[in-house]
């Protein structure tokens, strides 16, 4: 493997611990899979659709979210927004994230 | 939509039945958000280049349904170690009895030695795998029977884990006892070879019948030259108190010599023989072909042991060539020492 490649899969990895952080904070209102997608990407964080959607799949399963299917335009789509549970549990989440950008800004410095 | 249908489907074709068709329809859906998205970039109507493209970016469907699919596995993280401890019991008395198996057929069909060797190897790899096949499917009948399963989750105390054991340092008492066999042996067998034979009570009175033969008698000076530098490798054993690189060395061309030495007497002439006269004073009242059904049976009874000790003392010495070049092992526990 060459650095390039180390460096490309270290990259994902923690982008990958970011982005369930960064679609919960989305989903405080209202949103469809693809519209969180392009929130997501105006901030600069890309997220293929191939982790984005099984992603919010699994939010529900683990009660964070809640999902429901609605038509616009004759066509289908599926609306996510954070349950209950997931309200309690994204400040506390916020904060850890919270504090290890603190702790990491002070060894990056 | 023709490409995307198609798209669509051949994912569920990947999908467990249960939630196929829901997420079936929500991939439907994010692309169709891809393609309007796409058009009114582009400002151009949706058409089949664009759903290729569109599809090209989400990737093969079977890619796309692994990842709305828990990870699978035959054997998870949880029971690897398990299966791997299994496997490597399982391969050591595997190897123990294809050593037994090789030394029983070197002594009993007296094949030629490559000739054993082809079949040893052949059924050990007959065996191995056979055995790691049932292996992996009772630890693939576990994962899938208990999904979830967690090992080793009670609490532990570093305090109990075994202590590494010292494989370098010796047993003063075994090389005292090697020591004291390797004289007894060269005494015996040079000043009483007589007394290796068949003790017999006759009318009351000890009948004893030397059994071995010239052929074997002709080896004895090479054997005590084996066993004078085994006596020497023991006393320079227990002089370091350690094993060391060269006495690991010794200790192979020690082995070597021994099995040579045993080839000799396995593909050589007869080594043991009782004749008539003999069996006469032991007592036995056999006639000719009895008496020569128990020499054979002795005899192939002597063969196969010495079989079996040809075998197991090659599969040391490939263990310590192993250990000496291969794994390197003796330096590392030299360096910690």
């Amino acid at each position: 493997m060459t650095q390039g490649q180390t460096v490309e899969n270290l990259i994902q990895e923690l982008r990958r611990g970011v982005i369930v952080l960064a679609v919960l904070n989305h989903l405080k209102e209202e949103q469809y899979g693809y519209s969180v997608m392009k929130l997501l990407a105006d901030q600069g964080l890309e997220v293929d659709q191939g982790t984005l959607y099984p992603l919010l799949r699994r939010l529900e399963t683990q009660g964070l979210l809640e999902s429901s299917w609605r038509l616009e335009d004759a066509r289908p789509r599926r609306y996510y927004v954070m349950s209950e549970e997931g309200r309690q549990v994204l400040p506390r989440l916020n904060a850890e994230w919270s504090k290890i950008v603190s702790s990491l800004e002070q060894s990056l410095t | 939509m023709k490409f995307v249908d198609s798209y669509v489907a051949e994912v569920g074709r990947h999908l467990p039945e249960k939630s196929r068709a829901d997420i079936e329809k929500e991939i439907h859906s994010m692309i169709e958000d891809s393609l309007e998205d796409e058009s009114r970039a582009k400002g151009l109507p949706v058409d089949e280049d664009m759903e290729v493209e569109v599809l090209k970016r989400l990737g093969p469907p079977e890619k796309m349904a692994t990842s709305y699919l828990p990870a699978r596995y035959l054997i998870g993280p949880d029971l690897f170690p398990h299966f791997l401890t299994t496997l490597r019991i399982v391969i050591a008395v595997l190897t123990v009895v294809a050593a037994i198996g090789f030394g029983v057929s070197l002594a009993r069909s007296q094949p030629t030695l490559p000739e054993a060797i082809a079949q040893g190897i052949s059924s050990l790899l007959n065996g191995l795998i056979y055995a790691v096949g049932i292996v992996v499917v009772i630890f693939a009948i576990i994962q899938l029977s208990t999904p979830g399963l967690k090992l080793n989750s009670a609490e532990w105390d570093p305090r109990k884990l075994k202590a590494v054991p010292d494989t370098e340092k010796i047993s003063l008492p075994e090389q005292i006892i090697e020591i004291f066999l390797s004289v007894l042996a060269i005494t015996v067998f040079n000043l009483y070879p007589d007394w290796i034979g068949i003790s017999s009570l006759v009318n009351g009175q000890w009948v004893h019948v030397p059994v071995l033969t010239d052929a074997f008698l002709r080896l004895v000076p090479w054997f005590s030259l084996l066993w004078a530098l085994d006596i020497g490798h023991n006393v320079w054993l227990a002089s370091k108190g350690r094993w060391e690189p060269a006495l690991r060395w010794a200790q192979i061309a020690l082995n070597l010599g021994g099995i040579a030495l045993l080839g000799f007497l396995l593909f050589g002439p007869a080594f043991i023989s009782i004749n008539s006269a003999d069996a006469a004073r032991l007592g036995w009242s056999l006639d000719a072909g009895q008496i020569e059904m128990v020499t054979s049976s002795i005899y192939l009874a002597v063969r196969i042991a010495m079989g079996v000790t040809v075998a197991i003392t090659a599969l040391n010495t490939l263990k310590l060539l192993y250990n000496l070049t291969l794994r390197g092992r003796i330096p590392v526990l030299d360096a910690r020492a």
